[in-house]
């Protein structure tokens, strides 16, 4: 089948969702298909985005049987045949602020406009797939659309490995208000001695690792929480969460289960999240995989605590999280045949 | 510098619209250049054109990187602020190909609607460029034609580690790598080959473009003894032997009608020291190869052509010494990377 896969881009960000469609146009093409990416850029500005949506709507896709739809507004595409695996909403006109558009009588006609394409394309899509539960759920309450659950595969396949657990937890994922590492590092302050928390991830902005620095040094935590602010590869990132207790992963509200979450669960290791976390709860199930807790201070470090004082319960709790994310079957062979057939 | 290389494409072929455009944002990155291709579908024919324009006028690229440069028609429409029009060809069947079989449109008043229409459009987008470049003096001269503006003429390298091809002695056989295709005239070069005095062979290589011309050469060959004389080597021809052929090779044969630009396999053919054999009629070919400097020009008729193939054949000297000329060529013309990115990057570099 010539397939287009269509995605939306901004130009010199990569992110999970550019790796993601990367692989996917890789594995289309192992399994005999023809398939070719098209990277629809969408813009920042309102009017951007409005443009944006005319340029996928006047598309005139030549010579291809099927478009591979995965983000606003690439899904508008005109096609007979289009086959939706959303990962996720152009969520600026469903959420409520700050995550969505403030009530702006400049924006809401766009906000609508974005809600009735949408409408329209995912009633005529041929099917409609989701990347996780979580986006499933938004899709059926702001849209009224049922949609197929077909998890994304991790996009990389990696040495996974498991060690026994020293003395420390980590904390992986960029560092960002939006992932809550202040959160982890606030609640060392209240941990019981013994163990440290490793934050490792690259800044996106030298404010937020300016504030936890600050956090750091004002409350003397130096030498329970070590910060390593940089982009951290592959293998780096393994052999620490192999040689931990356990992961602390605390997004707000995330699309799906998380690679940080997987990643921990395939090295035999327990996830601390939050109970606001979103997709992440996929893969923690409370007392069984890690532990979800409210997302402040007090109660994280009661989390902390419970497995850095029982290594024998996050033990089993890491061996179980493992058997859980076995159980996901996460193979790219199913997601081919689903997007293909 | 952050660079923006747009293009148009259709899914799931991969012409050589393509290379000049991986080739230039290869040679960027290796400047130490960001860059990031997008090769933008867009679907043939006048009619849908007009509704596909608007939608690539609509594509949000301002502001999102120091440099766009836009290369294969109607790329040159993106809305950019700092951009760069690398032109290659017009919409030819509205422009220089109206006079031709190839015109497709009716010359009535639809189609002479359609053809102001595209030209009011090119003459928008290639104006509101902040340069622009044509890869060849042709089509630099249609642009004056049609659009009344002057471009500068930026001629493409080959891309890549340039540094494969070598020359490996004069041989025996004259080289016709290209697309297999009425337009290319190989049928011209064999037919020359009944007219050639000395031992000389031809060797045509490249992928049949439809299975009727690819019989005819196969038919002409039969039908006219010329086994032992002309080599078909259909089918996709792999980089190494290509490199190795030409190396190998007396000459390269370049015989297109009114070709737009000199064409890729006269770049391969300089690079490896060989002289081109080429024709009267044969457009941007003749923007590269002089008659007895770097190659011979040729009428378009077998004689003429296989004289020329026995005169190569029978003063290797000459050959050389041709070949020489044809290597230094692209010096004179100055078809390298450092300058194209200096152009194509404008002043900010």
């Amino acid at each position: 089948m010539k397939l287009l896969v269509a995605n939306n881009v901004a130009p010199f960000v990569r992110g999970g969702a550019e790796l993601l469609a990367d692989r996917l146009v890789l594995e289309l093409g192992k399994a005999g298909h023809e398939a070719e990416l098209f990277r629809l850029p969408l813009g920042s500005t309102p009017e951007q985005i409005a443009d944006s949506m005319v340029a996928a709507a006047t598309l005139d896709v030549f010579n291809v049987d099927r478009v591979i739809g995965l983000k606003f507004p690439a899904y508008l595409i005109p096609h007979p045949d289009v086959v939706i695996w959303l990962i996720h909403q152009f969520r600026q006109a469903y959420d409520p602020a700050p995550v969505g558009w403030p009530d702006d009588p400049a924006l809401n006609p766009l906000v609508e406009a974005i809600r009735t394409a949408d409408r329209h394309a995912f009633r005529d899509a041929t099917r409609m797939y989701t990347i996780s539960p979580m986006v499933a759920d938004r899709l059926r309450q702001a849209n009224g659309i049922a949609a197929t659950v077909l998890m994304h595969p991790p996009h990389a396949d990696q040495d996974f490995r498991t060690r026994p657990a020293e003395d420390f937890f980590v904390a992986f994922g960029r560092i960002s208000d939006g992932k809550r590492q202040l959160l982890a590092v606030k609640a060392m302050r209240g941990a019981r001695p013994g163990y440290r928390l490793i934050v490792a991830g690259a800044p996106d902005s030298p404010a937020v690792l300016a504030e936890i620095e600050r956090e750091i040094d004002e409350n003397g935590t130096s030498d329970r929480v070590e910060l390593i602010p940089r982009f951290i590869g592959e293998d780096e990132k393994l052999d620490l969460v192999s040689r931990s207790i356990g992961s602390v992963y605390l997004p707000i509200d995330e699309d799906s289960y998380s690679y940080v979450c997987y990643e921990a669960a395939m090295s035999n290791k327990p996830t601390i999240t939050g109970a606001d976390s979103g997709g992440t709860l996929t893969l923690v199930d409370h007392g069984r995989t890690g532990l979800v807790a409210d997302p402040e201070p007090e109660a994280l470090a009661a989390c902390f605590d419970e497995l850095a004082l029982n290594r024998d319960r996050a033990a089993e709790m890491g061996r179980n999280a493992r058997r859980l994310a076995l159980d996901l079957d996460l193979s790219w062979k199913r997601v081919v045949t689903e997007l293909t057939r | 510098m952050r660079v923006i290389v747009a293009s148009t494409s259709i899914p799931h072929i991969d012409g050589g619209g393509r290379l000049i455009v991986r080739w230039t944002a290869e040679a960027m990155r290796a400047a130490g250049h960001e860059v990031e291709e997008f090769f933008l579908p867009f679907p043939p024919g006048v009619r849908p054109s007009l509704s596909a324009m608007v939608g690539l006028r609509a594509m949000p690229f301002a502001g999102s990187a120091d440099r766009l440069v836009a290369i294969r028609w109607p790329a040159h429409l993106i809305r950019h602020e700092n951009k760069a029009t690398w032109f290659i060809h017009h919409y030819r069947q509205l422009f220089d190909l109206w006079h031709s079989p190839y015109r497709g449109v009716p010359a009535n008043e639809e189609g002479i609607g359609y053809r102001e229409a595209f030209r009011r459009i090119d003459n928008l987008a290639l104006r509101e460029s902040r340069d622009l470049f044509t890869n060849s003096l042709i089509v630099r001269d249609r642009v004056r034609e049609y659009n009344g503006l002057d471009p500068e003429p930026l001629f493409p390298p080959l891309g890549g580690d340039t540094r494969r091809f070598h020359t490996d002695g004069y041989g025996d056989f004259i080289f016709y790598p290209s697309r297999v295709t009425p337009i290319k005239r190989q049928l011209l070069a064999i037919q020359a080959m009944e007219h050639t005095r000395s031992p000389v062979r031809l060797v045509i290589a490249g992928k049949p473009e439809s299975a009727q011309y690819e019989q005819e050469l196969r038919d002409f060959v039969r039908e006219h003894d010329l086994d032992g004389h002309v080599e078909l080597r259909f089918g996709w021809l792999d980089e190494t032997r290509k490199v190795r052929m030409l190396a190998q090779c007396l000459a390269l044969a370049y015989l297109p009608l009114d070709e737009d630009s000199y064409g890729y396999p006269s770049l391969e053919a300089s690079h490896s020291r060989k002289p081109i054999v080429t024709l009267r009629d044969s457009g941007g070919a003749l923007e590269f190869v002089r008659d007895g400097c770097e190659g011979i020009v040729a009428e378009p008729d077998p004689r003429s052509v296989a004289v020329a193939f026995d005169r190569l054949y029978e003063d290797r000297a000459e050959a050389e010494r041709m070949g020489q000329l044809s290597f230094a060529r692209r010096a004179e013309l100055n078809i390298s990377w450092p300058h194209v990115l200096d152009r194509l990057l404008g002043e900010a570099t």
